[in-house]
């Protein structure tokens, strides 16, 4: 009877997609999983984590193909489209996307620049258009653009125009790489230091122990200021400014590991004489072996919450150091210098969309907080 | 633009309270101070006050002298700006930095000769008399008699020598003098006490440019010092010892640096001033806001013989720039020019109306944005080649101007060489035209000619030895004017397209100053003030290591040949020049002198200008009268806001 057929028989045999899954499932209930499983799948299990990770995923994309997303180069610029607000697009069906032209000029008595459009004449628009050369991914040269103007010539302003004409959407696309990258390596060599010295002092203790933390009481007792100062001094004038400030970053990031080598010390010692290291010692297993497998979990939660909380931070202060010629400033182009540019009363009266940058870090800290959040939760598999 | 309602609720209400200041000050004034009955309204009695009613009070209570007592015998008059005016009121300012003394420069200066209304030439001042010999090597100065400091002592003869002989001939403190101070020898001038109030001062050679020094207010004010209050710090007057454990006491190194501290007029409320106001408090208290108030023996009056300042007290808040941008546009600001951007300009203009103030465009002085080559170079190479005018003219003729002004100031700006404007004595007709226009082919072929044809990968010219065309533009960044790091990135394209690169270098200020003495940079990006350039030769001339064009041929002339290098043929024609000016013994030959400096900067252009500000803004408030509405100049030499002589300012609203 076909009422009390196997209905599994009547359906295509499994995918080897779903039949990884169903083996995964299975190990999930007979106790098999390996700690990253568990982790990816309570961090799966978390939305908030799961948009955090695309959102930096989009994020980063766009940073890595700014060059082909955005519609003009970053140092183009158009004399007569200084504080351009942003252009309205059309469409039609017969035209396609399009804008109208602006025409501006200075009102002498208000000294207010007037944009007038000129609703007859239409620019028209297209998906992969040519325009400015870029390197895509730094090698590969290109001229094809994602959105943007069918005469290469012509200017587009879907953000608006930053007070020397050039497009604030492509700012914002090119300010990412450089706010999402080199703060980020900083962050990243500090703690890597700080996990590995601070293990190593926590670990073996003893005379290891003591050498290592007075070099970081040393190392910590070093006034910034006057360091600063001679590195401004010392670093020569042809660097350009990102690398300049990539110097500085670095320079920072390796006397700043101190802190996190502290904590990490503190976690390694007060772990080093539970019950479950001694059988670890005890079955013979290495000594990074123990840090990393058996320490490190415990104290895993605590260096993401602390990673997930120094990268914006990194990025806020990318123009901290402005003032003595060491952070990003114009004309190197990050968010931090856009949003450090827009930080006047002129900008906000007149010109407010220049502040978009601002959206940019805002949702570039959310992914990182929420990503940050969800693997410090999925970091400890067992616990609520 | 709105039309304008006749009377709007704010001016309403603001009539309204003045009308009820005046009647109750009328009352007041009726009840104790035996005012004449029957005089005309109310206006009247008040305009007809000889001094402030804060200061008639005191005299009733016996604090202070009779009017007639404090006033010298012939009172300076001041220029006046407007009509007669009240009494009273308290002008708010506002200002960056808590170090910053140009309040006291352009509100509460005092100085033995000051600028003439039209701000061309000096005119006596705290002197009555201020006359030279024929070879202008000696002045004889008449100080009016009766002159009071602010704590009623006499000012005389014998402050002015303190300043001549204890200050400015002590070694300390003076160890060499500046050329503004000083003879051609650099000696410092010697002063004889003729009378109580008559003095002499001779130098050792012409010095035709001393009185105009004397009336810039942040050089004149420095030769008014009072004796009675700075002799207890000072050595030749008191035991070495004690001088020396008060300063330690204090907090000082040396002796030498808490004489200065207790000199600054604008950080100690203690000093007899003899300007128009004295600091109360001084910004540097906890609140960040310094007061200043009348000051009670001002020598100033009027044409009808009412003392000055008609403005009881001053106001000044430390703010930053945004702050202070939002303050000037909400109206707070009585009256501003200095710290305020131009390019916040359009926010002042659209809140003007709703906040009661208008905004004034002055001239700007020394807002021209320029390219200073370092003619001398450490490189040789370089340096021959910034020696070249052909050189240096085709960086100036490969820049579009134009498109710079119209991106950065609508089109607004003044596109000029830096030479002396129109109408400065030191014009002559025809100069600052040289490779002012756009013209890249022009530049390619100039460069040509001088054997810069290999180019590199990039397109980067090369010179002889190989090395590329690759220069530092070393600078301070600054958007309050013209932005300059969008300004220069314009011309480093510009240069790009004659095969010139050219690498930005913001700098802090510190490090800027530090690489322009040490003569370690290729070109210099700032500003160059253009009128009255005897006053600050530096930038025209390089009389020192802080040189913008040559700081190693201005260490040389500094220091007579000692350290430095020696200038090129080129420069010491320059410096001969600014030798044969300072020295000159007519007017003539002193603007002849300047005139062949400007000359030769016009011919040679060792300075590239690029865009100069068309006008700064200044904020008025509507109630303030008497500021001058001629577009005056807004300098640094003038005393900025001093230029409107703020002492005769006044609220039409008195209190």
């Amino acid at each position: 009877m076909v009422d009390q057929m196997n209905p599994a028989a009547l359906e295509a045999p499994p995918t080897p997609r779903q039949m990884r899954k169903a083996r995964a499932q299975l190990k999930f209930l007979d106790g098999t999983a390996s700690q990253s499983q568990l982790i990816r799948r309570r961090y799966k299990s978390n939305p908030m984590a799961m948009f955090g990770l695309y959102l930096l995923c989009l994020i980063y994309f766009t940073a890595i193909f700014a060059g082909f997303l955005a519609p003009h180069s970053a140092s183009s610029t158009s004399a007569d489209h200084a504080y351009q607000p942003p252009q309205a697009v059309h469409f039609t069906l017969e035209d396609g996307f399009f804008i109208h032209p602006t025409e501006s000029s200075t009102d002498i008595e208000t000294l207010q620049r007037v944009f007038v459009e000129d609703p007859d004449v239409k620019i028209p628009l297209t998906f992969f258009a040519t325009g400015d050369e870029y390197q895509l991914l730094g090698f590969i040269p290109a001229d094809v653009h994602f959105f943007g103007t069918v005469d290469p010539d012509q200017r587009l302003y879907l953000l608006g125009a930053d007070r020397a004409g050039a497009d604030l959407l492509s700012l914002i696309l090119y300010g990412g790489q450089i706010s999402l990258s080199l703060g980020l390596i900083g962050v990243a060599v500090s703690l890597v230091l700080g996990i590995v010295i601070g293990g190593i002092s926590g670990y073996f203790g003893g005379l290891t122990d003591t050498i290592i933390q007075r070099v970081i009481e040393f190392i910590m007792s070093i006034p910034t200021l006057p360091l600063w100062l001679g590195l401004a001094a010392a670093i020569p004038p042809r660097w350009g400014i990102t690398e300049t400030y990539f110097a500085i970053t670095m320079i920072l990031s390796l006397l700043g590991w101190t802190g996190m080598a502290r904590v990490i010390r503190g976690r390694v010692l007060q772990s080093r004489g539970e019950d479950y290291i001694l059988a670890a010692k005890l079955d013979g297993a290495s000594h990074g072996r123990i840090i990393l497998r058996h320490m490190m979990p415990s104290f895993v939660s605590h260096i993401i919450a602390s990673m997930s909380l120094a990268v914006p931070a990194m990025i806020l202060a990318e123009t901290s150091l402005s003032f003595l010629g060491l952070g990003l400033r114009a004309p190197a182009i990050s968010w931090g210098v856009l949003l450090q540019d827009s930080q006047n009363l002129q900008v906000v009266a007149n010109a407010p969309w220049l502040l978009m940058p601002a959206l940019a870090v805002v949702l570039t800290v959310i992914a990182f907080n929420f990503v940050g959040d969800g693997l410090r939760d999925a970091a400890d598999p067992y616990g609520k | 633009m709105t039309s304008t309602p006749g009377l709007s609720r704010r001016s309403f209400v603001q009539l309204g309270a003045g009308m009820i200041a005046g009647v109750a000050l009328v009352t007041l004034a009726g009840c104790t101070f035996d005012a004449p009955a029957g005089t005309a309204g109310a206006a009247g009695t008040k305009t007809s006050l000889k001094e402030a009613p804060m200061l008639t009070k005191l005299v009733k209570e016996g604090k202070l002298p009779e009017l007639a007592k404090r006033l010298p015998a012939k009172p300076a008059v001041a220029a006046s700006f407007g009509g007669t005016a009240l009494y009273g009121g308290t002008l708010k300012r506002g200002q960056l930095d808590a170090g910053d003394r140009g309040v006291m420069q352009a509100f509460a200066t005092a100085s033995f000769v000051e600028w003439d209304e039209d701000n061309r030439k000096p005119v006596p001042s705290l002197a009555e008399k201020f006359e030279s010999n024929d070879d202008m090597s000696e002045f004889t100065m008449t100080l009016r008699s009766g002159l009071k400091w602010s704590d009623g002592e006499p000012y005389t003869a014998d402050d002015v020598l303190f300043v001549m002989q204890n200050w400015l001939g002590n070694k300390t403190m003076m160890p060499s003098a500046p050329y503004w101070f000083s003879s051609a020898d650099k000696s410092v001038p010697q002063a004889e006490k003729v009378s109580d109030t008559v003095i002499k001062i001779s130098f050792t050679s012409p010095t035709p440019l001393w009185p105009k020094y004397l009336s810039n207010p942040s050089v004149g004010g420095q030769f008014v010092k009072p004796l009675h209050y700075l002799r207890q710090f000072h050595p030749d007057f008191t035991d070495q010892g004690t001088v020396d454990a008060q300063a330690k006491a204090a907090g000082f190194d040396s002796w030498d640096k808490y004489f200065a501290d207790r000199d600054n007029t604008w950080t100690n409320p203690d000093v007899p001033v003899m300007g128009a106001y004295r600091v109360i408090t001084s910004a540097s208290s906890a609140s960040g806001t310094a007061d200043l108030e009348r000051n009670p023996y001002y020598y100033k009056t009027d044409a009808d013989g009412r003392q000055l300042p008609f403005v009881d007290r001053l106001q000044v808040q430390i703010l930053a720039q945004e702050a202070l941008d939002l303050r000037a546009a909400n109206g707070d600001l009585d009256f501003q020019a200095q710290f305020l951007g131009y390019n916040t300009t359009q926010v002042y203009l659209q809140n003007a109306e709703k906040n009661g103030f208008h905004v004034d465009r002055w001239t700007p002085a020394g807002s021209l944005l320029s390219l200073c080559p370092n003619l001398s170079h450490k490189d040789p190479e370089i340096r021959e080649l910034f020696s070249k005018k052909e050189f240096r003219g085709a960086l100036s003729q490969a820049i579009n101007r134009e498109a710079i002004n119209k991106s950065l100031l609508g089109g607004l700006g003044v596109v000029m060489q830096p030479v002396a404007p129109k109408g400065d004595e030191y014009y002559s007709d025809g100069i600052g035209k040289n490779f002012l226009e756009f013209d890249a082919d022009a530049a390619n072929s100039a460069l040509d000619e001088l054997g810069l044809t290999e180019k590199d990968s990039n397109g980067v010219r090369l010179m002889n030895s190989g090395k590329p065309l690759d220069f530092v533009l070393l600078y301070v960044d600054a958007t309050t004017e013209i932005a300059r790091t969008d300004a220069y990135s314009m011309v480093v394209k510009d240069l790009a397209n004659v095969g010139i690169k050219l690498t930005l270098k913001p700098a802090d200020s510190t490090l800027y100053t530090q690489s322009r003495t040490t003569n370690d940079y290729d070109i210099d990006g700032t500003t160059v003030p253009q009128t009255k350039f005897d006053l600050e030769p530096v930038w025209y001339v390089p009389t020192g290591g802080n040189s913008h064009s040559a700081p190693a041929f201005g260490q040389w002339y500094a220091s007579a040949g000692e350290s430095g290098e020696q200038p090129s043929a080129d420069v010491q024609k320059l410096l001969d020049s600014w030798d044969a000016l300072r020295t000159a013994t007519s007017d003539d030959a002193r603007v002849k002198a300047g005139k062949a400096i400007m000359k030769q900067h016009s011919d040679e252009c060792y300075m590239i200008g690029i865009l100069a500000l068309p006008f700064v803004p200044v904020v008025i408030n509507n109630d303030l009268l008497n500021v001058r509405d001629d577009k005056p100049e807004l300098a640094f030499v003038l005393g900025r806001e001093r230029v409107t002589k703020p002492e005769q300012l006044a609220f039409a609203t008195g209190e």
